[in-house]
């Protein structure tokens, strides 16, 4: 996949060979940055085949939007941000942010888990497993909060929801996370 | 445990995790990059060609007010002329036609806020006759000397309405266009830019057809081109639509102001009835070629991200590298000594279609010099060295705008 000829090419390069539609650079992007970023999809869509979707309309709009990245904060939480939003304009679109019914089911508090509880033991793979099948109204605050460090007021803007609303959610979706942790 | 404690652990086993996607994702990706990319190539060319054909529009809707419809037709037949031997300077002389050149029933008179007064076109013909006569005596052979009675007639000049005995009024419309080229500048700090332009002048309707034909072309002028066997005009000439190509470096050397200089090429084209050798040929062509220096300075007034306004004040000097003209069968060449100079002013906006393509737009006034030692062979310069320039071409960044050599930084 790689041919070697631009391994040593610096973030700032790379950046700006994309800026300027260069076929190689974009190409480097994609596999730099493709794994991390498919994992991030698949958080928040919930399956790897909607995720493979949006990771295609992700580097479509990283490679159209890259010269809006001025250099300030890392590239990589830039770039997340980018496939968060598209993660969510999926998610949108699918008509997937109904959870009333999920919020209605699941409790606010649980029991939590033990210090030898077997979050610990779990791999990645097993871990993103979870999150993959939580509700898709739990699972998008609890990605928006917990991973990627969104404040509530931020994510009852991007959702739409009020910060009521998101900090139940984040709540239960702790909860729902937990006790299937628990039963592993 | 606490929520704190559980989400820190949460990211902590999600850090750094990635699931290796398949093949076909990036195969999506490179087609739909593709066909974005041909998106922009067509959107790109779109823009170029609306752009040169928005400027082509718009120059010729400003300036080419006439058409050669307006211009008048004579017959193509030539004319010769009598000129007895021991004619005195000052004396009428005839001219006889052996068929009648057909005069146009509406003689058309082309629009002109101004009208100029010349002499009757007898008149011309016989000064210029004269000084034909002082150089270069025909033959009886070659010359029909008039009989008395033989019907008279002049010159046909459809141009001149003649009326009530008055001096001839020619109406005339200075519509001919003409181009030059020069380049004027951008003024993008720090970034060297290289112009291509063509630019279309107007003559500014202020003048018309003068008995001297303009600066540099005096009556002896004339005379001494007869004496010499070229075209001598005798009507007003009309002036084609030059063409013009010219490149220019620009160098910025602040924020606001820019040097620039080039090289152009200028083609002058101009029809008119004239005589060579007591001939009168209706359809004479002088084609000039010039090859010039333009320099400038220019001003930056307003510097937005794709749009910039200017002010430019520059000269040129040009060289006649080439004059030719064509009558009837006949191509004489000749050589043009000395140097065209002028100078120009006016207002420029310009466009960047990307960072390193852009396109602009110059009105300019332009005045060109009399070169008295040399006088310049007859163009629409030297008929109305006063004239409004109206340029138009590409500029291309040489390095384009905010790139930087990458710093070292991480490798990947």
């Amino acid at each position: 996949m790689r041919d070697g000829s631009d391994k040593f090419l610096t973030e700032k390069e790379l950046i700006e060979g994309c800026r300027k539609n260069d076929a190689r650079a974009q190409r480097r992007l994609y596999e730099l940055f493709a794994p991390t970023m498919l994992a991030v999809c698949i958080r928040y869509t919930g399956s790897r085949e909607n995720a493979k979707d949006v990771l295609q309309e992700g580097f479509l709009t990283v490679f159209d939007k890259i010269g809006t990245y001025k250099g300030q904060g890392s590239f990589e939480g830039w770039m997340r941000r980018v496939f968060a939003n598209q993660s969510l304009m999926y998610i949108r679109r699918n008509d997937a942010l109904k959870y009333a019914d999920e919020i209605e089911s699941v409790p606010e508090s649980g029991l939590g888990l033990d210090s030898d509880d077997p979050l610990g033991k779990l791999n990645a793979k097993e871990l993103l497993d979870l999150i993959s099948a939580m509700p898709a109204g739990f699972r998008s605050v609890f990605n928006l909060y917990v991973l990627e460090g969104y404040s509530h007021q931020e994510i009852a803007e991007a959702l739409g929801i009020t910060e009521g609303s998101s900090r139940s959610q984040l709540s239960r979706g702790r909860v729902w996370l937990q006790e299937r942790i628990k039963k592993l | 445990m606490s929520e704190n404690k559980f989400d820190e652990q949460i990211r902590k086993a999600l850090e750094g995790y990635g699931v290796e996607p398949s093949g076909d994702v990036w195969t999506g990706i490179e087609a739909s990059l593709s066909r974005r990319a041909r998106w922009r190539v067509i959107r790109r060319v779109a823009g170029y060609a609306s752009a040169a054909a928005a400027c082509l529009v718009a120059g010729l809707l400003v300036f080419n007010n006439g058409t050669e419809a307006d211009v008048p037709q004579i017959s193509d037949q030539a004319v010769a002329v009598s000129v007895p031997e021991d004619v005195v300077s000052g004396d009428p002389v005839t001219v006889e036609i052996a068929e009648p050149v057909p005069v146009p029933a509406k003689q058309p008179v082309r629009k002109s806020p101004k009208s100029v007064s010349v002499p009757p076109i007898e008149e011309q013909i016989n000064n210029l006759a004269d000084a034909y006569a002082s150089n270069s005596v025909p033959t009886e052979d070659a010359v029909a000397v008039s009989e008395p009675e033989t019907p008279e007639t002049s010159v046909p000049a459809p141009a001149v309405k003649e009326e009530k005995g008055e001096p001839v009024t020619a109406s005339v419309d200075w519509n001919a266009i003409m181009a030059e080229d020069e380049e004027n500048s951008a003024s993008i700090f720090g970034t060297p830019i290289l112009a291509i332009s063509s630019n279309i002048t107007s003559n500014s309707s202020t003048g018309g057809f003068s008995p001297d034909f303009g600066p540099g072309h005096s009556p002896s002028r004339e005379g001494s081109k007869a004496a010499q066997g070229l075209p001598v005009p005798v009507e007003e000439p009309y002036y084609y639509l030059p063409l013009s190509l010219g490149v220019q470096l620009k160098l910025p050397v602040s924020r606001l102001l820019s040097f620039g200089v080039g090289v152009d090429y200028s083609y002058l084209v101009s029809r008119y009835a004239s005589l060579v050798n007591g001939v009168l040929y209706n359809d004479t062509y002088s084609q000039l070629h010039y090859v010039g220096v333009p320099v400038g300075a220019y001003l930056n007034l307003l510097h937005g991200r794709r749009t910039d306004a200017y002010i430019s004040v520059g000269g040129e000097v040009e060289k006649c590298v080439g004059s030719r003209y064509v009558y009837g069968t006949n191509v004489t060449k000749s050589s043009v000594p000395g140097l065209q100079f002028s100078v120009m002013a006016g207002l420029g906006v310009e466009y960047w279609m990307t960072p390193s393509i852009g396109c602009y737009l110059d009105p300019s006034l332009v005045y060109y010099f009399a070169n008295a030692a040399n006088p310049q062979p007859l163009s629409i310069r030297t008929a109305e060295p006063m004239q409004l320039r109206f340029e138009a071409g590409l500029r291309f960044r040489l390095r384009p705008q905010g790139h930087r050599h990458p710093a070292p930084g991480r490798r990947f």
